[in-house]
């Protein structure tokens, strides 16, 4: 040490300099930085959403549109698609439609809908579970249950009875409000996925509000609005950044069994599961391999990231 | 304990009250066409429709239908029990089209849930009790593998691979054991079982391993060694004991759920289940078989959920003295 040290002076300006205080956030992608596995996720969930940001422009390079037409790629003695070659990376479909563009835009689907969903899903499912935590009482209570309710459902069948009984007619349901397609599956989505977030929210939010710093919030006069959102959100941030990250491949995952059994996104949109789908019509994928298994390398690839990138982060918080 | 027994059942009750609540409003009152048109299908005659509602009770108030439907439901209705209605579109009772289709379905997530257990666990013990090995972090990465793969696209894969390239797999569609016998039952239900299984023992194997990182690190468990046990005598009686209980509740409600999640592997290899029959109910507009299915996979979870909640009182007995 070289100056001498007095009791009740302030530290010498190379110690102020260095030592700071790291908040949660910081601490956790410091950590994550240093998971190699996690990192290599990320690179790859990037470079994926980039791919489907692009798709426009892949499109244009590649000179195919998603649904644009090649009868003549198409094997002229029996009708059957042609696989991999030179102009066409993953080969046709039997409609004669690039498979590589319509991977790419289907990937763009399925990254939307994820994602919308689970913003909604976390936005919903931290509000109600903060005010669950943070009240208690019948409010607790009656969350508590309600999210024992959601839970139980069976989600699948659920999913679709609304989407059957919403497309008998093209008006939908409630009056045009909820209308067969995209809008209709980002909202299954949300709805059956906010609970999650809402209970881990709720048990965190339990904890939180009884520490000191919630304590001292409110003896300065705080209103229970501005401590939930100034005190309590910013220390749950870390664990809902994680649930989000785990949310976004089931997400992918049932969009695409939605699809694939029909009662997804319209047919109009390309979509991972429904090419997968159309590949089983009459067994074709059995000689047309090309058209099931590139499909579904994209929606391995994209879960597959996410999911270690979740794991990453629950590891980065863990520790 | 009794206490809380009855309170979990009067939970059940009201848990189901909600669901089917749900489930009516689905069909009963969200739709923008009256119930009737909607049950009666698309080919339905003025005089069907007047049939249909008298059956259904639509004239009278929306909570008089409700208790109408879960009259039937509970009491049984002049099909048989449990009342689930007839299917106009098929022209049968929805009970006699969905009675054998249940069996299947059972077959299917039973054989699936035993394979999984028997993957899945023993792999997440010996990752946890391995840790950080080459063996652990390969068996993470296969379970991560089967975890976010498709179910639906895995199936076709290994029907592509094992069926049509190797030939070593049988093919799709149900055999069922008493025409064609045990053997070809058997082959045919090799891949959908394992396409099933391989996701939940994925998910097992991790959630394993989390469990029994946690428990290794108790206290007790250092007691046990310091003792002298044998690694294995600590493993099998002390940790393993206390990690079965999150994972019964995780099986109990996975094996309920299996009644609607059996729905992709089906359809992708051709089993006649309830869940093949609810996508074609869809497709054909038979909503009142669409209803039923709904209804039994939700009654399934719950009850599934209160039969845990009951082991989960003798498997832990601090509850017992509450």
């Amino acid at each position: 040490m070289s100056a001498p040290v007095v009791i009740g002076a302030s530290p010498p300006p190379e110690l102020t300099a260095s030592v700071g205080g790291r908040s949660q956030l910081r601490q956790m992608a410091r950590r994550f930085r240093r998971d190699k596995f996690a990192m290599a996720g990320l690179i790859v969930v990037v470079v994926l959403c980039l791919a489907a940001v692009c798709a426009p422009l892949i499109a244009k390079l590649t000179g195919h549109g998603p649904n644009q037409l090649f009868p003549n790629e198409l094997n002229t003695v029996f009708g059957l698609p042609t696989g991999p070659s030179m102009h066409f990376w993953f080969g046709v479909d039997e409609s004669g439609r690039d498979v590589f563009v319509r991977c790419i835009y289907g990937l763009r689907t399925s990254l939307i809908i994820a994602l919308l969903s689970a913003a909604i899903a976390t936005a919903v499912g931290v509000t109600v579970g903060m005010a669950a935590g943070y009240f208690g009482g019948w409010l607790d209570t009656l969350v508590s249950r309600w999210v024992d309710v959601v839970l139980a459902m069976p989600v699948m069948l659920f999913a679709i009875s609304i989407s059957s009984v919403c497309s008998v007619t093209a008006a939908g349901c409630l009056g045009g409000t909820v209308q067969p397609g995209i809008s209709l599956v980002v909202l299954l989505l949300a709805l059956f996925t906010w609970p999650y977030i809402a209970r881990i929210v709720r048990g965190q939010t339990l904890v939180l509000r009884q520490q000191e710093f919630v304590h001292a919030a409110r003896g300065f006069g705080a209103s229970h609005l501005a401590t939930m959102f100034r005190e309590i959100l910013p220390n749950l941030a870390a664990q809902v950044i994680v649930y989000m990250t785990l949310i976004i491949p089931n997400n992918i995952l049932f969009e695409a069994a939605l699809s694939f059994l029909g009662v997804g996104v319209p047919q109009t949109t390309p979509s991972l599961g429904q090419m997968i789908a159309d590949a089983t019509n009459g067994s074709l994928f059995i000689y047309a391999w090309w058209l099931m298994l590139f499909p579904g390398i994209f929606l391995l690839l994209i879960t597959y990231s996410f999911n270690i990138v979740g794991d990453g982060l629950r590891d980065a918080i863990g520790q | 304990m009794w206490i809380y027994l009855v309170r979990r059942i009067g939970w059940l009750v009201i848990t189901l009250l909600v669901i089917t609540a749900i489930t009516f409003v689905i069909y009963f009152v969200l739709p923008p066409v009256s119930p009737a048109v909607l049950f009666a299908g698309k080919e339905a005659t003025p005089a069907l429709i007047a049939t249909v509602e008298k059956n259904l009770g639509l004239n009278h108030p929306v909570w008089v239908q409700y208790l109408l439907f879960l009259k039937h439901l509970v009491l049984g209705d002049q099909y048989g029990w449990p009342g689930l209605g007839f299917s106009y579109v098929n022209h049968a009772s929805v009970l006699s089209l969905i009675g054998d289709r249940i069996i299947i379905t059972a077959t299917l997530a039973i054989g699936a849930a035993l394979i999984w257990l028997i993957i899945g666990i023993p792999i997440g013990v010996i990752s946890a009790v391995k840790r950080g090995s080459a063996w652990d972090r390969a068996s993470l990465g296969v379970a991560l593998f089967f975890v976010s793969a498709p179910a639906f696209w895995l199936g076709l894969v290994f029907l592509w691979l094992f069926w049509d390239k190797l030939g070593i797999a049988a093919g799709t569609g149900y055999y069922s054991p008493s025409q064609y016998g045990v053997w070809t039952w058997l082959n045919h239900m090799l891949l959908p079982w394992i396409t099933l299984a391989l996701l939940y023992a994925g998910w097992y194997a991790r959630m394993t391993r989390g469990t029994v990182l946690d428990t290794l690190r108790e206290d007790y468990v250092r007691t046990a060694r310091g003792k002298g046990l044998r690694e294995s005598r600590v493993l099998i009686r002390h940790v393993l004991r206390s990690c079965l209980t999150p994972l019964l509740t995780m099986f109990g409600m996975d094996v309920a759920a299996l009644v609607s999640g059996t729905v992709i592997v089906e359809v992708v290899f051709n089993l006649n289940g309830l869940g093949q029959w609810a996508i074609t109910a869809v497709t054909s507009d038979d909503i009142p078989s669409v209803l039923a299915i709904t209804v039994l996979g939700a009654v399934a979870v719950t009850v599934a959920n209160l039969i845990v909640d009951i082991l989960y009182v003798y498997v832990n007995p601090r509850i017992r003295y509450r």
